[in-house]
């Protein structure tokens, strides 16, 4: 079994309560760093980290730029930027154009932390309405990552995990019970 | 088009640049800066790297389209109105009681979104004639494009509309721009009074004597490294009690100088020089 280095999220319309019951099944002595990026309201900076904390035994944080990452800590893309995961374990922040009409874009923090982890990175893609997530996922799994989505069936929104078998051979199609025990198996 | 870059050609790009144009790169956070080189070979349906490095160090004018065009210039107006409203209710009062005039510095500029939004924000108070600015940019495009009325796409203005709606209340943005072919074009008159300066924060000495330095997501674009010294120089350049303003998500408060720095607002990210 591969020695994962790091899991990235990614989800859109109808994730939210996905990566709630996602992140609160994950114990306090959770080894791996949580990145999630997901669609949200530009102008709203506040309130989703506090959403998500209530649920999580694993400290919840927007990153600051240049800030290192640590593992065992869930970290939210902040509202209006990208979210770049940089060599030397950093993160970098940016204000670039948005992609997908997304900032930040789930595409631009999936292909910077494929590049950065290579085959020690898990990417997943859950619910979601348009189709960023896609090329990023697909550049996990080119660069030897474990590429995961959540079932489309069970999505409210099937969009993106739609555009990612569109893409991708992926690795798994797994429910969110299969995800979470995934996650545990992993770190 | 080209998909990627890897990490021999970027230092390849980085490296021809600095020997034709004396400007240093290789300190710029790197997945930023490999998208901006991506956009512009694409942008100009570039094959080769080679074919690339060879115009970009034999075309001075070239480069200079370039740099501008490489520029990273998609914030908008107004981003982040709580800040905006802090500054003008708070902070910039305080400043004119101290010390009746205040001098400022809007280094880096590409878009001019921050420059224009300040001095509405001045306008609107009736601080502008109380204030002297001055904008500088490695580029001199950008600087004459801000001067000259900022074109901005107008779909960038229904963002830019709600931010300061949320800001201001009581006027309206689109006083400030006239519409021609899906442009929006700034009132130029905004800024007739400000310096433009092509200026690096590297090569060139600080400009002291500032009360207020709004330099609001740039440091994202370099490497900790670099951070520490362009922080150094924009703290040099502050006045004892003068004020400096980076990104929500920027961090300077790691930095060498750090201690020197009172924390005037934490979320919008708002500093006072405190010691010398």
């Amino acid at each position: 079994m591969v020695d994962y280095k790091a899991v990235m999220i990614g989800g859109s319309a109808g994730s939210f309560q996905i990566v709630t019951r996602i992140i609160s099944s994950l114990p306090k002595n959770y080894s791996l760093p949580i990145f999630l990026c997901l669609h949200r309201l530009k102008h709203v900076r506040s309130g989703f980290v506090e959403a998500l904390s209530i649920k999580s035994a694993l400290p919840i944080f927007e990153p600051n730029d240049k800030d290192p990452i640590k593992p065992g800590v869930i970290y939210l893309a902040p509202a209006n930027y990208h979210m770049y995961i940089e060599l030397g374990n950093k993160f970098s922040l940016s204000t670039e154009e948005p992609v997908n009409h997304s900032r930040p874009s789930i595409d631009l923090s999936f292909m910077s932390s494929a590049y950065n982890y290579k085959r020690k990175l898990v990417g997943i893609i859950l619910s979601g309405a348009n189709k960023d997530g896609a090329i990023g996922l697909k550049k996990v799994k080119d660069n030897g990552g474990l590429t995961i989505i959540q079932d489309p069936a069970e999505c409210q929104v099937a969009t993106m995990t739609n555009a990612c078998l569109q893409t991708t051979q992926v690795d798994h199609i797994f429910s969110t019970t299969e995800i979470i025990r995934f996650l545990n198996k992993i770190g | 088009m080209i998909n990627d870059i890897g990490i021999v050609d970027t230092k390849k790009i980085i490296a021809a640049i600095n020997d034709a144009y004396s400007i240093d790169f290789s300190s710029l956070a790197l997945t930023a800066f490999k998208r901006r080189v991506l956009k512009v070979m694409n942008d100009h349906n570039y094959s080769s790297i080679v074919d690339f490095i060879h115009r970009l160090e034999n075309d001075a004018q070239l480069f200079g389209k370039y740099l501008s065009e490489g520029m990273i210039d998609t914030t908008e107006m107004f981003r982040d109105p709580s800040f905006w409203r802090d500054l003008r209710d708070v902070h910039l009062p305080n400043l004119f009681k101290t010390y009746g005039k205040i001098n400022v510095h809007i280094p880096g500029v590409t878009s001019g979104d921050d420059v224009y939004s300040f001095v509405i924000l001045l306008k609107e108070s009736g601080f502008l004639n109380k204030t002297k600015i001055i904008v500088s940019s490695l580029s001199q495009l950008r600087l004459d494009a801000i001067k000259n009325g900022a074109i901005y796409d107008i779909r960038k203005m229904e963002n830019s509309e709600a931010n300061h709606k949320r800001f201001s209340g009581s006027f309206e943005l689109s006083d400030y721009y006239s519409i021609e072919s899906n442009k929006a074009i700034m009132n130029s008159e905004l800024v007739e009074n400000i310096e433009f300066k092509k200026y690096s924060y590297l090569q060139d000495s600080p400009l002291t004597g500032q009360h207020l330095i709004l330099y609001r997501n740039k440091m994202i674009y370099c490497n900790a490294t670099l951070q520490d010294k362009i922080g150094q120089k924009l703290f040099d350049s502050l006045l004892t009690g003068g004020i400096l303003c980076v990104g929500s998500r920027e961090n300077i408060e790691t930095g060498p100088f750090a201690r020197k720095l009172l924390t005037l607002n934490s979320v919008e990210k708002i500093y006072k020089k405190r010691t010398a």
